[in-house]
């Protein structure tokens, strides 16, 4: 099977790490040009390894990755290349702690891609605008807040003009009340066609998000199916269980059936 | 008859030969730095390095010279390698010999710590921007253990200075000896001198590495990475 449209494609990828952890066991998964894609499961189900492996930061040991009809996944990948169209932002929000917001912002742009400063400090004054810090491009990393930091971190992997966006947890280190700033920001992406792979705990975020939803368990993909359907009806066993983790019920009030999210797992409420 | 020992500190030339004592004494601490952050830059990258060998070498290296009280080395270069090998140090050659051996293992632990505490995430997101190895050395680990490492070599710096306290005991006319040669010289014309010169001497190192480590504290701060 083969979709002519898919940007990233993944064919029985398989990942085993050198401690003998066997992480991906025959992924497989098509993206679509502006596709956004949650992938959830439960802690150690291989999502956060399934982005790494896509731009190369873990080598796989079996099956094939294609981005833009480029086989990526072998050793004479030049990754340098890759990593410049495929964008990572990490759960730890690591900015370059010895410098200012806006030359974390440039440093890529000037030497990787050798672009013009004056150019890149336009778009980079643009971009921090649109995050809202347009007056913290003179900060350092230690002065801002987790939300602030991890908005900086999304807007330096667009400095890149990546193609692709994979969101490795980005909330997942944040205070609740800090999560919200920084999910706008990739809302607002997602509405302007990125084609974004997103690893998450956000239940309601990624029902909200997704065009489609990847569970996975135990290094395979489970199930995909469309948010809506995902989380009112999970066709596995596996994912109506891990659904289910995230509804707790009130010793004293009537308690909904089924896997709703109304608000359990998150400081938003879900829709509906 | 004068009886307390202030105005023996500043009779004749006693006070610039106090600040003679304290110019070897800085002479050899700063020397043996220059060798041991030379040499200990290399050791720090080994004891980093992918060679189990070399890591474990330097292992050795740096527990050998921790566990040795640097007097026993002093006395092992200055006296034993002139029985043994024959070659005759001066003592001042002496002390930046074993300063320097004793620096490069404390340097080499602090630049080896100071690279590794640089977060794997780090790495991860120079890579995700598309930087090599090569750019992402230069342009975001080094500068970050720079930060770190500059304040602590300026702390080692006055602990070689203070160490060297220790060069006495081989003859070099530094500080402490031009102090004691001051108190026995007066022995009975200022029976109190001793409180006073080693009270001076003991202002003159806290002064010198108070500033020193003022110093240090304030490029801590300034260059604080969160």
């Amino acid at each position: 099977m083969t979709d002519d449209k898919a940007v990233l494609q993944l064919r029985d990828v398989d990942k085993t790490y050198p401690t003998g952890v066997h992480a991906l066991r025959g992924v497989s998964l098509d993206v679509a040009r502006s596709e956004v894609i949650a992938i959830v499961g439960p802690s150690g189900c291989g999502k956060s390894t399934l982005l790494r492996c896509v731009n190369g930061l873990e080598p796989i040991q079996g099956g094939t990755i294609t981005f833009d009809g480029d086989v990526i996944s072998d050793p004479k990948t030049k990754w340098q290349k890759v990593r410049q169209r495929i964008g990572m932002v990490f759960q730890s929000y690591e900015l370059f702690g010895h410098l200012t917001v806006m030359k974390n912002l440039l440093l890529g742009p000037s030497v990787v891609q050798h672009a013009d400063a004056a150019d890149a400090r336009t778009r980079a004054a643009a971009l921090l605008e649109r995050v809202g810090l347009a007056d913290r491009a003179d900060a350092l990393p230690r002065q801002l807040s987790g939300g602030q930091k991890q908005r900086i971190a999304i807007v330096r992997a667009l400095m890149m003009q990546p193609e692709v966006l994979l969101l490795d947890e980005i909330t997942a280190s944040l205070d609740p009340e800090m999560v919200r700033e920084v999910l706008d920001v990739v809302l607002e992406l997602a509405s302007e066609g990125m084609t974004m792979l997103i690893v998450t705990h956000e239940m309601s975020f990624a029902r909200a998000i997704a065009d489609r939803v990847v569970f996975m368990d135990a290094g395979r993909v489970v199930e995909v199916a469309e948010p809506e359907r995902f989380f009112t009806a999970p066709e596995s066993a596996r994912a109506q269980q891990f659904l289910n983790t995230f509804v707790f019920e009130a010793p004293d009030k009537d308690v909904a059936a089924g896997p709703a999210l109304d608000g359990a797992d998150v400081g938003e409420p879900a829709e509906g | 008859m004068p009886t307390s020992g202030i105005e023996l500190l500043f009779e004749g030339r006693n006070f610039s030969r106090l600040m003679l004592g304290l110019w070897v004494s800085v002479r050899i601490a700063l020397l043996s730095m220059l060798f041991s952050i030379v040499l200990g830059t290399g050791l720090g990258l080994v004891m980093n390095g992918r060679s189990r060998v070399g890591r474990a070498l330097s292992r050795v290296y740096l527990e050998f010279i921790r566990i040795m009280p640097p007097l026993v080395l002093l006395f092992l270069v200055y006296f034993d390698l002139t029985k043994v090998a024959g070659i005759n140090l001066s003592g001042e050659v002496a002390a930046v010999v074993v300063f320097t051996l004793w620096g490069t293992a404390e340097m080499g632990d602090l630049v080896r710590g100071s690279i590794s505490s640089i977060p794997a995430h780090q790495y991860d997101s120079a890579r995700a921007l598309g930087m090599t190895e090569l750019e992402l050395q230069r342009h975001v680990v080094l500068p970050q253990a720079v930060r770190r490492l500059v304040p602590l070599t300026v702390n080692l710096t006055t602990r070689m200075i203070k160490t060297t306290s220790l060069v006495a005991l081989i003859g070099v006319v530094e500080i402490l000896k031009v102090a004691q040669q001051i108190i026995d010289a007066n022995r009975f014309e200022y029976p109190g001198a001793a409180l006073w010169i080693y009270g001076a001497v003991f202002f003159i190192y806290f002064i010198v590495c108070f500033v020193i480590s003022a110093f240090s504290r304030r490029l801590e701060r300034k260059w604080a990475l969160s």
